[in-house]
């Protein structure tokens, strides 16, 4: 192995130690959902915000929850509502009478984890405020602008079957999500599990295994994974095969409005990164690439009015494409 | 009173000396008038003199019967175009002569300083037999624009020779029994080289036809087998990708395996479903995430290593028995 991405390897095996701890700690709370925490972990590693998909009932809120008390950091939930004002979310000036000045007081957002609970059901104006504080990681509150500490992570949830009174992301704002997730029903055994644990009146303490300091220091060590450059094509190639599917042999011209952006390409190097790191690897395979794909293309193909017609969705185009893009 | 009874006043108190000198004066004057006059009436002879020069001449005197030649008649005259208006001109009469077409063209230059028109007809004309022919005289009537005077001039008769015609038509078709004789030649050519290939080929598919292709397992043995002779010269990376495309042509062509698109945990994952032998699916899953660790993480491999794999990829492909 070249000495460097031996260094890198030993690096990964050292501050990987954790994700054992967390998964640890968040299994003692959460039955399966495996693949969301896996992803949780990748946005948290990778520095991308998390956009989780599910009906009701699905444990979104509460992985959240137990991941944050898993690490000492200052949690915040959320819950958007449709007369929720960007400044119940970012803070504001309050007149003091005593002295006649104002002073500033910091919203909810001023916290390392947010769980942003059912994020469409709050109007455009503080999505958007929510959306640029992920962004820019500050916040302006009057004339003073005020970073935002790290780790910053945005956890955000919606719910797919509830679409009346609701305010839908637009593509823009959605695009920066880093990972798009589609949280399902657990198997037969999951739920069992569920049943018995669930049932008994018993509740489950999470110790707070890892700082985030840790968080930072491993972060430091996702980005120095190695990727090879056949790995780079592969993810070029996929991200191009969006855009133009003509040219890789794929017919979809006419089912893809818009291919996905080149947040996609950064997002799949650093995902496929964080996923190499999660495995223990210094570097990175294909396998990461299209193990985490889905997550970070799903919402970035938008499909066209026909093939809305033909109930094809951007999930099929990706699948479609993962299954032609020859691997390296 | 007018000026001119005031001026006879004047005249008539001068002296006598200075009558006489004033006499003479107007003379001198009157004398000079007269000279001004003679020069217009000179300028005036000069446009009465204003003429059109006509020539005739032919590209060649001797041509050959089947060819043409062309017969120029130009006008030349110092002025511009409208200084003369020139009536259409009709064609030559010929004789043992054919008009085939005439064109005409005005153009106007200047010829140190002067401005000079030529008006040029062409007539092409093709020999009718083969002796002496002849072009008659070409008329031209023109009309001064200034002075409405007209006139005419008109050309000597041309006489020329029309020569027997060339033997063109000969040479075309000796070059073309010359072009079919090549091609036949060639035809035959590539005829007999179609007949020996293709009797080739049907000895070569006899041949075939007794000897078996190999089997997928033999081909990628030998390839394998290629490997193996250059394991000390070829670099980690190129050993790796070759045992790699061995594997996977192996699992596509013998248990349709591993598309193009599938990763090595695809592939795996697949040899559960399909339930292979614990051993192949161990060794084969051995194989390929080696092959992936020293293609992506630049893993180092010993010669042993390196061994065996290809130990292990022998074992999988070596038919049973």
């Amino acid at each position: 192995m070249h000495q460097d991405i031996k260094v890198i390897q030993e690096k990964v095996k050292k501050e990987s130690v954790f994700i054992k701890q967390l998964t640890d700690e968040i299994g003692k709370v959460i039955v399966g959902q495996n693949y969301l925490v896996e992803r949780l972990l990748v946005g948290l590693l990778a520095d991308g915000h998390i956009l989780i998909e599910g009906v009701p009932g699905l444990a979104k809120t509460l992985s959240v929850k137990t991941l944050s008390d898993a690490i000492q950091t200052k949690f915040q939930r959320i819950q958007f509502t449709p007369d929720l004002l960007p400044a119940d979310l970012i803070g504001t000036l309050i007149y003091n009478p005593q002295d006649g000045g104002f002073t500033t007081k910091k919203g909810p957002i001023f916290a390392n984890i947010i769980l942003a609970d059912e994020i469409n059901r709050a109007p455009a104006k503080v999505q958007s405020a929510l959306l640029e504080a992920m962004q820019e990681r500050q916040v302006t509150i009057g004339e003073n602008t005020f970073k935002l500490d790290q780790p910053f992570l945005v956890l955000a949830t919606q719910n797919p079957i509830e679409q009346e009174g609701t305010y839908p992301l637009p593509e823009a704002q959605v695009d920066r999500f880093m990972l798009k997730l589609s949280v399902t029903y657990p198997d037969r055994e999951e739920e069992m599990e569920i049943q018995n644990r669930m049932t008994i009146g018993k509740t489950y303490e999470v110790n707070r295994v890892i700082s985030p300091e840790d968080i930072l220091k491993a972060r430091k060590v996702v980005h120095e994974v190695y990727i090879d450059q056949k790995v780079k094509e592969y993810i070029v190639n996929i991200v191009m095969a969006t855009r133009n599917p003509d040219e890789y042999g794929l017919q979809l011209k006419d089912l893809i409005a818009y291919g996905a952006s080149p947040r996609a390409t950064i997002y799949l190097n650093l995902a496929g990164k964080a996923h190499a790191f999660l495995r223990g690897r210094g570097y990175v395979t294909p396998e990461d690439v299209k193990s985490i794909g889905m997550d970070v293309l799903r919402h970035r193909i938008i499909v066209t009015y026909e093939a809305e017609a033909e109930e094809v969705t951007s999930e099929h185009i990706v699948k479609q494409v993962f299954d032609h893009i020859e691997v390296p | 009173m007018t000026k001119k009874a005031s001026g006879f006043i004047i005249i008539s108190q001068m002296a006598e000396g200075l009558k006489r000198t004033l006499l003479l004066q107007v003379w001198v004057i009157f004398l000079l008038l007269a000279a001004s006059g003679r020069v217009d009436s000179e300028d005036e002879e000069t446009f009465q003199e204003a003429k059109i020069e006509l020539s005739a001449s032919l590209e060649r005197e001797q041509f050959p019967q089947n060819e043409t030649t062309t017969l120029t008649v130009t006008l030349k005259w110092v002025g511009s175009q409208d200084a003369f208006e020139i009536e259409p001109l009709s064609p030559p009469s010929v004789d043992n002569l054919r008009i085939i077409s005439s064109s005409s063209s005005v153009e106007t230059k200047l010829d140190e300083g002067t401005q000079v028109t030529l008006r040029k007809y062409e007539f092409a004309l093709r020999g009718e037999s083969q002796g002496v022919a002849t072009i008659g005289g070409v008329q031209v009537n023109y009309r001064h624009t200034e002075t409405g005077q007209s006139s005419f001039l008109e050309t000597q008769p041309i006489q020329l020779e029309i020569t027997p015609a060339t033997s063109q038509k000969r040479l075309k078709f000796g070059l073309l029994q010359l072009i079919l004789t090549i091609a036949i030649v060639v035809g035959i050519i590539v005829f007999l080289i179609y007949r020996f290939a293709v009797s080739k080929r049907e000895s070569v598919a006899v041949s075939a036809a007794e000897v078996p292709p190999p089997t997928l397992e033999e081909r990628l043995l030998k390839e394998l087998s290629e490997i193996e002779s250059g394991l000390g010269n070829h670099p980690s990376e190129e050993f790796y990708g070759g045992v790699r495309s061995i594997t996977l042509d192996f699992l596509r062509g013998k248990l349709e395996l591993a598309g193009r698109s599938s990763t090595t945990a695809d592939v795996v994952a697949e040899f559960e479903q399909k339930k292979l032998p614990q051993g192949v699916s161990e060794s084969l899953k051995k194989v390929l995430e080696t092959c992936d660790q020293v293609r992506f993480g630049f893993k180092e491999s010993s010669q042993e290593e390196k061994k065996e794999i290809l130990s292990l990829l022998r074992e999988v492909l070596e038919p049973e028995g």
